[in-house]
């Protein structure tokens, strides 16, 4: 049977899921610190990247935004030195008097030459007060464009005003131009002009390649230049990702996250929008003083922080990595720590298997039987039943039930009773642990046990019980033999003092007769003094002969019944005669197996008996026979003497027991009888209805009367002696 | 129970089963000389057959009222202890003074004759000098001074 501990399993198993929990509740603490940190550093990286970005753009719109007005105010100053200049007009006016004039021709080409030559101007115009070209420097150029001769010539004709004409296409040659108008008026002379001097820039050569540049390489850095055109924006310069796009595209003020739009609705400084693309970009934008240009300096957001991509890069690499390596770690730990545990679990495993096994050995081999049961309730929560889980092998020879026919049924299908045996107690040890041990009588098996019977579990019990039957009876016997010999003892001691009180009493009266020389009352006095003397001794030989009956036994023999009966009243000749009595013994015989002396001193006690108490009977008639009762062969010894009142039937027996106080002997006759009887485990009984109705013993010698018994037929012989 | 007229000997009913311890008893009281009567029977059933008068112990000028009974345990038929009890819870004979005179000194038979409340215990001495100074005791006390109701 398992031992107590069996009901909890190897110490206190941990809830899986539970403590998976704390490592994943760890990791996940630990990840979203390492991702809120990366964040962190990547978006103060950001701030910084960006803030440098900053700087830089707004360092490099304002250098080009000063380089741009410088370039204006270059022109202004290059304008200034023809303008109102008296030796100029001079010969300008000569020259739209007579366009022939070959020497003012030639001192105004030679004037104008070097600014047509230079990188400044693509060409050299002088217009007359019709807007007519009267010279051309080179002589090939493009002839103006018209909106200039018919716009803007006009104006600065009218208002004498030197104008920097902004980006215009021309729409034959499809070039963008700008021009420097400077009017052809003496000093002090008011407007009208008498004619214009136009200096024709071509972005190309200069402007647009120096608002592209950029100072440090990059991929989607630039600059544009816009003007306000009707509230859109319109993009001066060939923007860097689409092409075609000088003085063809412009954005409606709607988009006011594109940064041109912000440009031109006043904006200043750092913004962050979208660009003609629709890309988000980084962007500074500002006015071009003194100018209706808006300087936008942007780079790609994307670009800006491509570094930062690689930090990304790097981060988010560093980030998986560690937590790789976390997970990687906590994944280890937790296996080192199932493993722990799994080989903690085998070993308690192992041990609680050769725990068992070793139970399990104990539960089959143990002499003792034993059960495990499980009480049943009913509804109420009270104690019904219980079921037979288990039960070792001793249990079945004890019980003569099969394992197999009781295991997992209930007690009273088992036993067959209305109530399971025992129930109350059982149930007291299954709920309230404490052992209990009682020893019963059951009925059904007719024998003892001693049960003990104590809870592994609650609710559960297992009985051990051992056969007490034999102890029982051995105490019985025990208790039996002590009251005997209790009685015996006392009966002695009376019986021994009894004589003695005689002898010495008498002695003394013997001494008074002597003296009074009566010699009469000296017999009688001897008399008395002698039957003490012979009671004492015969009581004396009795007690030897029936403590002789327990320790000396002769070697059994075969007798013949009728041949037991021959001798036995062959000892009782005397007597018989004595008495006048007649014996018949039927003739059937039966073979006997026993100790033949002692055998016969039951007839002999019985015959005895018969003679001494046929009290007044004239013709006393003892029977001695035996009959068949069944199994059973049931030998009797009758008489019709004074018989035994039925109210001393127990006590005939019974040691030193006399019912009649004048006979002779000590009554111990029948308790010898009886004692013999008892050997052979047989019984003796008296039949009797006392007052002169006669007597009869019947008893049983079933150890003596052989198994095959052979009754033989009239005449046939069964005396081993004769048999051969 | 009948009052004993005056100068009427006191009689005494002996239930002894050893005719010895009978004769002894007997030649005691003859001896003393004390006002008494003296029957004796042998066993307890004949005791009892007597204190109930059945049978010939109907003849109460042959078998006379006892005053006294004087009782030994170990009887055959009915033992002594029995006799006792039937004597001292029976209405009509309760009121007698039953003396326990046996050899037996065990305290178990003492205790029990007290207890069905015998009147006195003697227990027979083994010895002759002895057993005639306890016999004469006997007769002074239970037939000079007790006093038995008239």
């Amino acid at each position: 049977m398992p031992s107590a501990e069996s009901n909890h399993a190897p110490a206190a198993q941990p809830n899986e899921r539970h403590t998976l929990l704390v490592p994943l509740v760890i990791f996940a603490l630990f990840a979203a610190a390492l991702i809120a940190a990366s964040t962190a550093y990547y978006r103060s990286q950001e701030r910084q990247l960006r803030s440098e970005v900053e700087a830089q753009l707004s360092a490099i719109a304002d250098l080009k935004t000063r380089q741009l007005v410088e370039w204006r105010s270059s022109h202004f100053k290059t304008a200034a030195l023809f303008y109102r200049n008296p030796l100029f007009t001079a010969l300008a006016h000569r020259l739209f008097a007579s366009p022939q004039d070959e020497e003012a021709r030639q001192m105004l080409t030679t004037w104008l030459a070097p600014l047509a030559e230079s990188d400044q101007y693509e060409a050299v115009f002088l217009v007359d007060a019709s807007a007519r070209t009267i010279l051309a420097l080179p002589q090939d150029a493009n002839p103006l464009s018209r909106v200039i001769v018919e716009e803007d010539i006009p104006r600065t004709l009218q208002n004498g005003q030197v104008e920097l004409v902004d980006f215009h296409r021309d729409r034959v040659s499809y070039r963008i131009y700008l021009e420097v108008l400077i009017p052809i008026l003496p000093p002090e002379q008011n407007p009208p002009a008498a004619g214009v001097l136009v200096l024709r820039i071509d972005p190309a050569e200069y402007l647009y390649p120096f608002i592209q540049r950029w100072p440090v390489p990059s991929a989607s850095a630039e600059t544009l230049l816009i003007r306000n055109e009707g509230g859109s924006a319109l993009f001066l310069n060939e923007l860097r990702f689409i092409k075609g796009t000088a003085l063809n595209l412009s954005i409606p003020p709607q988009h006011s996250n594109v940064v041109a739009v912000m440009a031109i609705s006043g904006k200043e400084g750092f913004v962050e929008g979208l660009d003609y693309r629709g890309v988000p970009v980084l962007a500074d934008v500002r006015p071009v003083p003194d100018s209706p240009w808006y300087l936008v300096a942007r780079r790609d957001i994307a670009e800006v922080l491509q570094p930062l991509q690689q930090v990304q890069w790097g981060m988010l690499a560093l980030n998986v990595a560690l937590l790789l390596a976390a997970a990687a770690t906590l994944g280890y730990l937790w296996r080192q720590r199932n493993e722990r545990y799994l080989r903690q679990l085998v070993q308690v495993s192992d041990a609680l298997r050769i725990s068992e096994q070793r139970f399990r050995s104990l539960f089959e081999s143990m002499s003792d039987g034993a059960a495990l049961h499980e009480i049943v309730y009913d509804a109420s929560g009270a104690a019904v039943d219980y079921r037979i889980l288990d039960a070792n092998p001793a249990f079945e020879r004890h019980t003569g039930i099969a394992i197999e026919a009781i295991r997992g049924r209930l007690a009273t299908q088992v036993y067959g009773a209305p109530a399971a045996p025992y129930l109350q107690q059982y149930a007291a040890v299954a709920e309230g642990g404490e052992p209990y041990t009682f020893e019963t009588f059951f009925p059904p098996m007719h024998r003892h046990f001693r049960i003990t019977a104590f809870s592994p579990r609650r609710g559960q019990f297992a009985t051990l019980f051992s056969d007490i039957t034999e102890r029982v009876r051995r105490d019985q016997e025990l208790r039996q033999k002590n009251e005997e010999l209790q009685r015996f003892t006392y009966t002695i001691s009376h019986d021994l003092k009894s004589p003695l009180v005689t002898i010495q009493t008498f002695l003394g009266y013997l001494e008074e007769d002597i003296a009074c020389a009566n010699s009469e009352r000296c017999r009688q006095d001897m008399g008395y003094i002698r039957d003490a003397a012979e009671r004492m001794a015969r009581l004396l030989n009795e007690l030897l002969e029936m403590s002789r009956i327990g320790r000396i036994t002769n070697p059994p023999v075969r007798v013949g019944f009728q041949k037991l009966v021959e001798e036995v009243l062959r000892l009782t000749a005397g007597q018989i005669a004595q008495r006048g009595a007649v014996v018949e013994v039927p003739p059937q015989d039966i073979l006997l197996t026993g100790d033949r002396p002692r055998l016969v001193q039951i007839w002999q006690n019985l015959v005895d008996n018969a003679v001494k108490f046929s009290g007044d009977q004239p013709a006393p008639r003892i029977v001695i026979g035996f009959e068949r009762q069944g199994e059973q062969v049931v030998f009797f010894v009758r008489d019709n003497g004074i018989g035994i009142d039925p109210h001393y039937h127990d006590r005939v027996f019974g040691l030193f027991d006399k019912l009649d106080p004048q006979s002779q002997g000590t009554g111990i006759g029948l308790a010898l009888a009886k004692r013999i009887v008892e050997l052979y485990n047989g019984t003796i009984w008296v039949e009797s209805e006392g007052s002169g109705k006669g007597t009869c013993f019947h008893f049983t010698l079933p150890d003596a009367v052989s198994p095959a018994n052979h009754i033989p037929k009239q005449g046939e012989s069964i005396d081993p002696d004769t048999q051969r | 129970m009948t009052p004993i007229p005056k100068g009427e000997p006191i009689s005494i009913l002996q239930v002894e089963d050893d005719p010895a311890h009978a004769e002894i008893v007997r030649r005691n009281l003859e001896g003393a000389r004390m006002a008494s009567r003296l029957t004796h029977v042998s066993d307890g059933q004949a005791a009892l057959d007597y204190l109930t008068r059945q049978g010939e112990y109907a003849d109460t000028q042959r078998y006379p009222q006892p005053h006294l009974i004087l009782l030994d345990l170990r009887l055959p038929k009915v033992d002594g202890l029995e006799v006792l009890k039937a004597i001292k819870t029976s209405p009509h004979l309760d009121g007698l003074p039953v003396v326990i005179l046996t050899t037996s000194a065990a305290e178990a038979d003492m205790v029990k004759a007290y207890q069905y409340h015998a009147n006195s215990y003697l227990v027979k001495p083994v010895d002759h000098a002895q057993f005639q100074q306890l016999m004469q005791a006997f007769g002074y006390y239970w037939l000079a001074w007790n006093q038995y109701p008239y």
